[in-house]
């Protein structure tokens, strides 16, 4: 079984542009929280009100994207990309870094792909590019991570795991999930599946295609229980985006 | 400046996705109030709200938020172990202090007319004491954040 180009594209639209609007959504409610972490020198109202256009801006910008572009929207396609491009630019600029840490890196990389595969009505060529962007920014992203945690003995050892269970930061941690790290055994078994399935996420590409989407659904998981014990709902939208990228090489 | 905006936007670019490896040693703002020139003891902030619950997996502002204000903490807490006394005097006066004096006033309760607020940036590891990064100076705690 494939996935067409075009199928593709448009599950990465839905699933980006839902991310995209859950975190317009959350900093608006929030705003003036995070208008004094970025405001430095400039009024307090001025950045209240910059930072309340910027995300009603993003806001409107994903509603296409889910929605589905319309025939004449689809010409100005690139140009909802590079808006968002530049917004996300822009918020990196005044908060010295993404505002929502990796989720918003790799939105911003599903958008870059996005991009480049919207040129493929110039050259076909550009669309397997753009979204091999994608799925090789997740691919490397799980890759990198394990490899990283390889390398740890604290996670060899479930003791990095069982550290993060107890702390008091920076994590917003899920009350029950603190019971998890009384069991070094539990601990030591989940940073090994961790472990095995971020190094191992590369084989993905050379599955067949219910391999496949075994292998997206543990990844699905993962994020939700990341979601669920650590607070990181817009992580599970981002990487969600990549999946019908990967999907596509099949 | 203009060095670190570049730095930023080129990690957007090229992200390393090098996260989630390390909870060793993570760091903490704590913050006492002085009032009538007494001391209270040094609390850790805290944020309390409603969202440590499973609906955080749909939405979750105040705990995103959070995480951003920790990032903050977090870069606050690196400048300051790598700087000298010179370089802890720069930041004093940098844009990074002044986000955590408006985290801390977001934060703590209501004041007295007269209370004034003290923070202090501390490590903490699991297998070592606490380490005392930076103490502020005093500012009034009031109402307005800003």
């Amino acid at each position: 079984m494939t996935l067409e180009p075009a199928i593709a594209i448009r599950a990465i639209q839905i699933l980006l542009g839902a991310g995209i609007l859950l975190q317009a959504i959350e900093v608006l409610a929030t705003r003036s929280g995070h208008a004094l972490l970025c405001m430095g020198n400039r009024p307090y109202s001025y950045t209240v009100q910059w930072l309340t256009a910027k995300m009603l801006v993003r806001l409107l910008l994903s509603i296409p994207l889910i929605g589905g572009l319309s025939q004449t929207l689809s010409v100005i396609e690139p140009v909802f990309y590079m808006a968002l491009i530049i917004s996300t630019g822009g918020l990196v600029l005044r908060f010295d870094g993404p505002l929502g840490g990796g989720s918003d890196s790799m939105m911003f990389q599903a958008l870059v792909g996005l991009l480049i595969a919207s040129f493929g009505v110039v050259n076909p060529i550009l669309t397997r590019i753009g979204l091999g962007w994608i799925a090789a920014q997740s691919v490397l992203s799980y890759f990198l991570a394990g490899l990283a945690k390889l390398r740890n003995n604290n996670w060899l050892t479930g003791i990095a795991l069982q550290t993060l269970l107890r702390s008091n930061g920076p994590y917003v941690l899920l009350a029950p999930a603190r019971s998890l790290a009384t069991s070094q055994a539990l601990c030591v078994a989940a940073s090994w599946g961790v472990i095995l399935f971020e190094i191992g996420f590369p084989a993905v590409l050379l599955l067949p295609w219910d391999g496949k989407l075994a292998m997206l659904s543990a990844g699905m998981f993962f994020h939700i229980a990341n979601a669920a014990i650590l607070g990181l709902n817009r992580f599970m939208w981002a990487w969600a985006a990549t999946y019908p990228a990967v999907l596509y090489f099949n | 400046m203009i060095t670190t905006a570049l730095l930023n936007i080129l990690k957007l670019f090229l992200p390393s996705w090098n996260f989630f490896n390390d909870f060793s040693t993570s760091h903490r703002l704590d913050e006492r109030t002085i009032r009538a020139g007494h001391e209270s003891d040094w609390q850790p902030i805290r944020e309390d709200h409603s969202t440590r619950s499973i609906g955080r997996l749909f939405f979750n502002s105040r705990g995103n938020l959070e995480l951003l204000e920790n990032t903050f903490i977090d870069r606050a807490a690196q400048e300051i172990a790598v700087s000298s006394a010179e370089g802890v005097k720069h930041f004093e006066q940098g844009a990074l202090h002044d986000s955590l004096v408006r985290i801390l006033r977001r934060r703590i309760g209501a004041a007295q007319a007269g209370d004034e607020f003290q923070f202090r940036l501390v490590s903490t590891n699991p297998s070592e004491l606490d380490a005392e990064l930076f103490v502020s100076s005093r500012y009034p705690a009031r109402k307005e954040i800003l």
